[in-house]
This record gives structure tokens, C-alpha cells and sequence, in this order.
């Protein structure tokens, strides 16, 4: 995963399978750079699978930066329905 | 509704709805390993867990218990394990049709005390089968083993490969609780398998639910049956877990003409037959005749306990007490369903007698349920069945294992026994996990050749009717 700031935007390219180990260290590295208020974008198109602690850190972002500020991008249509099937559409922006 | 109960309600569901969503990546291998290490996980722990059960309720033989957690395990794992239950489940060419199975969505088990540890691990098994995650609401009288029988499955589950909160469980729900789970939007399904009044608060709720109703088993034993035999299996049946099996048989109906052998048998395997006044003394024990019901405190329990607690002086070793009865209904309370070691016996002058009165028993609170038959002859097998309003007609088996399924017949095992329309549930099966999944049919273009080729405007003419239109349609077909 890489991330950056670019534009006052966090701009995190996250890639892969992203199971409890790889979203904890999601997390971790989110903390490091994370200031409210900020907007944030996941870009999404290399992730292959979600799992829940992936959506947790999904809404643990979503309260931080608040509503709106947070997007996920280039979401792949699996991906899409996860986020849909968990009822997450409202939390975050998912493109 | 108040706002604690509503945000525990919304907890759960949301991180059922979130598991739900995760569960529905993985594809049939995955989900396959996770089925199967639970199931073993479950197994390995069937006495430790039958014991519990046993200890906490009280009810029934915790050997027996053993074999419930076998079946719910061991037997119902083989009967699913090579289900397709996720993504592309057939392909047809011809009618270009394709199904794809999909999760139902989070399921609310409803958990009875008769049956608590197998049907927690039979639930979770074919709920997770189907990639649903299932929250496990045991009786209040079973909390304990219930709560063990699901974090021994969850932890297997999660080893696996499972998404977090696949399985959860519930602890001191109020019944207030019970049902802002029931009717929260997030749930897909209900398993409702306990009591009418908890299926029907099911029903109510507004979420799709598989219930079951009472059984009420009549067990006829023909003129062309092995008697001995008959009455032996009988026996495994009626003792197994101390009838606590909704399918266990709950009357004996024999014609005339074998009436004394039937009798003589019954008493040679240790049935102890009972006078009228006993009959009464063992109703003011067994039944509630104010709530229409059978009594707690008999449900499971041995006969000679029950003996004792009515005041009877059957035999110390007494294994079923047995109660001639002249009818079936309010009259006769041992007529009702009663999940104890306690059979009503009915001598009839004539096979139409005998099944008439198989009928009055079946309709008397077991509509839809299970009925028994010993017999040799196959026309009457047929006779019988024809005329029995039941989801399962169980022949030259015992009833309770034989209701379940799996161990004396090729009936899907299974510890939720639908009882179709009269007993007020959308099936008569076996629910299995084949009944968790949505299918959706991808439908390619297959033009119906005698409908494409037909004048469409000859429907417009009032003259024509079926017959005419039909040969001009089927016409060369």
C-alpha cells in the first residue's frame, strides 16, 4: 500500500487481499498521517477481497474525517456489493 | 419500543449484515473448509457438550444427547458437504438457464431446550453452508451449553477462514429483544424451531421465517406387521433422549384382532399398562388441561420418575407408561402431545377404524408433522400415506430418529421438521441448507418455437376457441 498527500487529500493506493493482518496494518499506517478534518480517498481498484476489519477501518475513517470526506475510488463491482450488503453506502463516498 | 433495546438490536444485526457481506466473497472451496472444520470441531466436543445439555436442563439421557450432537454434526455435515451452495450451482444449455445460489442474508436460530447443543450446531453448519452468518438465540433454559456449542463452532469457523461475526450469540435476551431482532430490517431469515406461541411471534415479525409446529404422532401398527419388531423399535424411539423428539411417537392404534399380542409385547419390553384411575392420576402430573398443554416438569424425564411423582405403583424398571384411551381431544389429555416416555394405546374394530383414528390423532395438534406405520403391505403403506396429513410418514422405523432423518432413512437430516400449511409453515421438509440459499436464474434467449411461429392475431378472433387455436398451434409440433 502506498500513501500520500497530494493536494490537502490523504490518498491511500491500497492493492491485494486485504484480510485481518493486511487491515491492521492499514490502520497502523493510517494513524501515522490521519488529521481530522481531512479528506481521504482509497484508491480501490488493485483490491481483490475485503474483510471485516477492513470495513472497520472503513468506518473508523468515516468518523474521523466526517461525513462526506471520505471516499472510496475505483471500487471493483465485488468490492461494490460488499460495501452495499453491509449497509456502508451512507458512510462514505464509493466511486 | 425503547432506544436500548432498538441499539442492541441494531448491534447485532449490523455486524451480521457486515459478516454477511464479507461471507459472500468467498467462493464453494472456501466455504467448504470453513463447513468442514466446524463441523469437525463440533463433533470432536459431542459428549462434553451432552453433558452440559443434560446438566443444564435436566432433560433427557446425555448418551443420547451424544448421538443428537453426532447427527447434527457427523451426519448432517455428509449430507450437505457436497451441496453446491455458492456461485454458478447448474448449467442447462438447452434452456439456457443458469443458477446461481446466493446467501439469504443474517439468520435469527431460534433454539429449543429439548434439543438445544444439536440444533445449535446443526444450524450453524447449514446456515454457514450457505454463507449466512446465523445469531443463535437459545431458550433461557439452555443459555449455558448453547452459548458453548456456538464459540466452539465460531472459533473453528474463524480458524478456517470465516469472517469475523459469522456466528454470534445471544445471552439473558428479554423477549422484548427477541423480537426487535426478529423484526429488524438487517435479518434475512428466521429459524424459528421451538413452541407454537414462539413460531408465531416468528411469523409475525415480518421476516421471512421457516418454523415448524407440534407433532402430535400416531403410530399405527397393521395387521401384516412384525409385531415384536414393531414394538421394539417403538421403544428405541420413545426412549431415545426420553422422548423429547417433537416426531417421537405419542400413540399406539391396533386393530382388534392383534390388540392382545400388541399388548403382551408392549408389557414383555417393559411398558407398564394403566388402569382408569391411574390414567387420571398421571394426567394431573403430565397435562395442563387449563393451558392445553403438556407439563414441563414430565418433558424428558423417565417413566418410573413419572410413576412416582403421579402416585402410581408401576414396576421400578418401568421403561413407557402406557394409557388405553376410547378417544382422542380435550377429554383425553393423554391424547395430546406429551414429550415423555407415555403412549396412549387405541384398539379399533377395523382398519378403516384404526386409520380414522389415525386421522382424529394427526389433526389433534400434529397437522403436518410425522405419523408411523408398521406394516408388510404395501397397499396399505399407500392407503395410509394417502390419507395422513403429515411432512414425514415414517415406515417400520422409529419415529423420533426416523423423523430427523439420516439414520433410518434417506430423509435429509435435520433438527427443524417443517409441517407445511396446517401447521402453519411454508414446508414440509426437512429444512436443510438447500432452503438458505436464494437462487437466481440467468435465462437466455430460447424462443418458445410454437409461440414464434404462431399468427399472433388469431387470438384476436372470438370465434376461435382453445381447441380450434391449440391445433393451429401445436399443429406439425
Amino acid at each position: 500500500m502506498k500513501i500520500i498527500e497530494c493536494d490537502g487529500k490523504l490518498v491511500c493506493t491500497l492493492d491485494g487481499h486485504f484480510d485481518t493482518l493486511q487491515s491492521q496494518k492499514l490502520e497502523d499506517e493510517l494513524k501515522a498521517h490521519l488529521k481530522a478534518p481531512q479528506a481521504v480517498v482509497f484508491e480501490m481498484q488493485g483490491v481483490t477481497y475485503v474483510c471485516s476489519a477492513f470495513l472497520r477501518v472503513c468506518i473508523s475513517v468515516a468518523k474521523i474525517v466526517g461525513a462526506g470526506q471520505f471516499t472510496l475510488r475505483g471500487v471493483t463491482p465485488p468490492i461494490k456489493r460488499v460495501v452495499k450488503m453491509a449497509g456502508m453506502t451512507e458512510l462514505f463516498v464509493c466511486e | 419500543m425503547d432506544i436500548k433495546t432498538t441499539e442492541f438490536a441494531d448491534q447485532i444485526l449490523q455486524r451480521a449484515v457486515q459478516a454477511g457481506a464479507v461471507f459472500a466473497q468467498l467462493g464453494q472451496a472456501e466455504t467448504d473448509r470453513i463447513v468442514d472444520a466446524v463441523h469437525k470441531a463440533a463433533f470432536n466436543q459431542r459428549v462434553r457438550l451432552a453433558r452440559m445439555a443434560h446438566e443444564e436442563t435436566g432433560m433427557g439421557k446425555w448418551q443420547d444427547k451424544v448421538l443428537k450432537n453426532v447427527v447434527a454434526s457427523q451426519l448432517v455435515y455428509d449430507d450437505i458437504k457436497d451441496l453446491k451452495t455458492a456461485g454458478v450451482v447448474s448449467e442447462d444449455f438447452a434452456s439456457g438457464i443458469t443458477e446461481i445460489a446466493q446467501p439469504v442474508g443474517p439468520i435469527l436460530a431460534v433454539i429449543p431446550v429439548t434439543n438445544p447443543t444439536s440444533t445449535v450446531i446443526f444450524k450453524v453448519l447449514i446456515s454457514l453452508k450457505a454463507r449466512n452468518p446465523i445469531i443463535v438465540c437459545p431458550s433461557g433454559k439452555a443459555k449455558r451449553c448453547c452459548a458453548e456449542t456456538a464459540r466452539i463452532c465460531y472459533e473453528a469457523a474463524l480458524a478456517a477462514g470465516a469472517p469475523e461475526d459469522c456466528i454470534q450469540w445471544l445471552n439473558d435476551t428479554s423477549r422484548e429483544q427477541t423480537q426487535a431482532l426478529m423484526s429488524h430490517k438487517g435479518l434475512a431469515l428466521i429459524l424459528a424451531t421451538g413452541g407454537t406461541g414462539l413460531v408465531k411471534t416468528a411469523y409475525s415479525s415480518g421476516t421471512p421465517t421457516l418454523g415448524v409446529g407440534a407433532g402430535n404422532v400416531p403410530v399405527f401398527i397393521d395387521v401384516s406387521a412384525d409385531i415384536p419388531f414393531a414394538v421394539s423399535q417403538v421403544f428405541i424411539s420413545k426412549l431415545f433422549d426420553y422422548g423429547t423428539i417433537c416426531a417421537s411417537e405419542q400413540a399406539i392404534v391396533v386393530e382388534a384382532a392383534i390388540a392382545a399380542a400388541v399388548r403382551s409385547e408392549f408389557e414383555r419390553q417393559g411398558a407398564y399398562f394403566l388402569s382408569s384411575e391411574e390414567i387420571v392420576k398421571l394426567e394431573a402430573v403430565a397435562f395442563d388441561t387449563v393451558k392445553g398443554a403438556m407439563k414441563p416438569d414430565v418433558v424428558g424425564q423417565p417413566a418410573s420418575l413419572i410413576a412416582q411423582k403421579a402416585g402410581i405403583a408401576a414396576p421400578a424398571d418401568v421403561k413407557i407408561l402406557m394409557a388405553p384411551l376410547a378417544g382422542v381431544g380435550e377429554k383425553y389429555p393423554l391424547s395430546s402431545e406429551i414429550l415423555a416416555p407415555i403412549l396412549a394405546f387405541y384398539v379399533e374394530p377395523s382398519f378403516t377404524d384404526a386409520v380414522n383414528r389415525c386421522i382424529d390423532l394427526n389433526f389433534y395438534g400434529g397437522i403436518g408433522h410425522t405419523v408411523s406405520l408398521y406394516a408388510n403391505n404395501e397397499a396399505r403403506i399407500t392407503e395410509f400415506s394417502l390419507l395422513m396429513n403429515a411432512g414425514r410418514i415414517v415406515v417400520n422405523t422409529p419415529s423420533s430418529q426416523g423423523g430427523v432423518g439420516g439414520m433410518y432413512n434417506r430423509l435429509s437430516p435435520s433438527f427443524t421438521l417443517g409441517c407445511g400449511t396446517g401447521g402453519k409453515n411454508i414446508t414440509t421438509d426437512n429444512v436443510t441448507a438447500r432452503h438458505l440459499v436464494n437462487i437466481q436464474r440467468v435465462a437466455r434467449r430460447r424462443d418458445n418455437q410454437r409461440l414464434a411461429r404462431f399468427d399472433a392475431a388469431l387470438y384476436l378472433d372470438e370465434s376461435l376457441d382453445s381447441e380450434a387455436l391449440e391445433q393451429i398451434f401445436d399443429r406439425n409440433y
